[in-house]
């Protein structure tokens, strides 16, 4: 991994000189962010050790959606939020929906840094050119006493994408592609640092969109080169040319057909083609994004859904957007339910009730989505762009059919 | 470093389990509590009598893949569960579980079933399954890992440090 974004941010943020894949390392963290939902063991120990002066900074996502149908909610949420600010954090995203958004607006994360989160979505910022671990609530409580989080140098593969998207296609079924690919490796603790012409040319949404699935790829981390700084022309961690990996993989993502996911399985669109959908999710993490909105509204233009589609905003900030260019009236007149930024289809606090044995199709994380399995159903996840055609036509399709 | 053997009776799942199958329910659940919480309590109701003598937990590949909350880590060990022994592990999920004090061996579990009666030599690497008279060798454990699951998981080991 000589020469690797990965080992280059390693060791601007460790005192040792010389590790190997396999190592456990003590790495500096530069933020930590915890959700409402795992806050009050990591909240508990904070009182119990005595961790007044946190040594990074530390953020806390509110969605309220966790506790909600717990008995004692009210006072649940009200002592998170009287400790969070006992101990200096850094609340965010009050009611407004999907954290991470907000924070992408504020600036507040730089090239090069280490964030740990007690959440499998923390990846969402690897396209900033960081090193983001998702953990569990006692690596946290190490990191906020000692600064430091024991990180095990995983195996580094890297993934050259070439070529440019068909237009029925986005960075979900390039996720979803490369997770057949990574199956086949068997690899385990390893993480995937990418390079190619494909980053170039896509949008810093679909760079998200393909960072939130770290864990459909069973990877420990994604590295993405400075993209978004380099159009800027700011200095950020950039690879070696020469750097050597674990396994060198390169893929031409241009004749990539639509993809959908149920469970382990990924299929072609093509092969499902028709296949009864009951209901559509698009949003909140992925799909909900103003990109995404501006483009549902385009497909959408004087067109109906024809089952129920369900639009979920990933934050506030974007409803007000897309409410305030219009986008949404256009999404609403094609029948589509807007429903207010939250964790959506994953945590079924949303008021939709998925009915046993219904096939649903969502444009989510597919880990998350398999919550909503506990009715019997059948979610799959695939594409905005698969979804919305779906939702036109009422059966599973893929977006050329409308062009 | 060493260890007394691990002796008890496999409870076997012959299922690729994610952590969102040991934890059924990420909004009643309680993430405060995690003795409140049942294991599998969507896909084996009735997990906690069926594995009343049974302690070591056998699963088959990526054991506890698809979500970095330490909480399926964490009930396991509150309702009694020893070991874990998979062919492999989701690693966040590893790592949690020996955070937590709850040690996960890399093993081929194909020799096990359930009720199946087994010695588990950690410092000879090596399981002996008595009922079907037939010996596994594992991948040692890395010595961070070990002394994890020695001093009883990340907290554990905070609070010694504080008292020296």
């Amino acid at each position: 991994m000589k020469g690797s974004i990965l080992e280059k941010i390693l060791l601007a943020h460790t005192e040792k000189k010389d590790f190997q894949t396999g190592d456990v390392i003590p790495i500096e963290v530069d933020h930590i962010f915890i959700s409402d939902n795992s806050a009050v063991p990591i909240l508990k120990a904070m009182e119990e050790f005595s961790i007044y002066k946190p040594k990074c900074p530390v953020f806390l996502g509110l969605t309220y959606f966790h506790y909600q149908q717990q008995k004692h909610y009210p006072e649940i949420q009200a002592k998170i939020i009287e400790d969070a600010k006992k101990y200096k954090i850094n609340i965010m995203g009050e009611l407004q929906g999907h954290w991470h958004h907000n924070l992408l607006n504020q600036n507040k994360i730089k090239p090069g840094e280490v964030l740990i989160g007690s959440d499998s979505t923390i990846n969402f910022f690897s396209p900033l050119n960081t090193l983001s671990i998702s953990c569990g609530n006692s690596d946290i409580i190490k990191t906020l006493i000692t600064g430091k989080m024991d990180y095990l140098v995983p195996q580094l593969v890297n993934i050259n994408l070439i070529g440019k998207l068909l237009p029925q296609t986005n960075a979900k079924d390039v996720a979803l592609f490369l997770k057949q690919e990574m199956d086949q490796l068997n690899l385990k603790n390893y993480a995937i640092e990418f390079s190619g012409e494909f980053l170039q040319n896509v949008s810093q949404n679909e760079l998200h969109t393909l960072a939130f699935h770290h864990y459909t790829l069973n990877a420990e981390n994604f590295l993405f080169p400075p993209i978004i700084y380099r159009k800027n022309n700011q200095s950020a961690v950039e690879r070696d040319e020469d750097t050597k990996y674990y396994k060198e993989l390169r893929f031409d993502v241009s004749k990539l057909e639509p993809m959908v996911k149920l469970k382990h399985n990924v299929f072609h669109v093509s092969e499902l083609e028709n296949l009864n959908i009951h209901k559509v999710f698009i949003g909140n993490t992925i799909g909900g994004t103003i990109d995404d909105l501006a483009f549902l509204a385009k497909v959408l233009n004087n067109k109906k859904v024809s089952i129920p589609c369900f639009i979920t905003p990933a934050c506030s900030d974007i409803l007000r957007e897309a409410t305030n260019k219009g986008y949404l009236s256009a999404i609403l007149n094609a029948g589509c339910t807007l429903l207010t930024p939250s964790t959506g289809i994953c945590q079924s606090t949303n008021g939709v009730v998925v009915l046993k044995n219904e096939n649903v199709l969502s444009s989510g994380i597919a880990s998350l989505s398999m919550s909503a399995g506990k009715s019997k159903a059948s979610v799959y996840t695939g594409s905005v762009k698969t979804a919305i055609a779906t939702a036109i036509a009422g059966k599973l399709t893929s977006l050329k059919e409308f062009e | 470093m060493s260890v007394e053997n691990i002796e008890g009776f496999a409870y076997k799942l012959n299922k690729v389990i994610s952590a969102r199958d040991i934890v059924a329910n990420t909004i009643t659940s309680s993430y405060h509590d995690p003795t409140s919480v049942q294991p599998f309590s969507s896909i084996i109701p009735d997990f906690m009598e069926e594995t009343f003598n049974q302690k070591i937990l056998v699963g088959t590949e990526n054991f506890g893949y698809g979500s970095s909350k330490e909480l399926a880590a964490s009930i396991l060990k509150h309702c009694g569960i020893k070991i874990i022994l998979a062919k492999s592990f989701f690693f966040p999920f590893y790592k949690n579980a020996f955070n937590v004090g709850l040690i996960c061996i890399e093993a081929n579990t194909d020799y096990i079933d359930s009720h199946d009666e087994l010695i588990i030599d950690i410092n000879q690497s090596y399981i002996r399954n008595k009922t079907k008279k037939v010996g596994i060798k594992f991948k040692p454990i890395k010595k961070y890992f070990y002394q994890l699951y020695l001093d009883g998981g990340i907290l554990n080991q905070l609070r010694k440090g504080l008292k020296k």
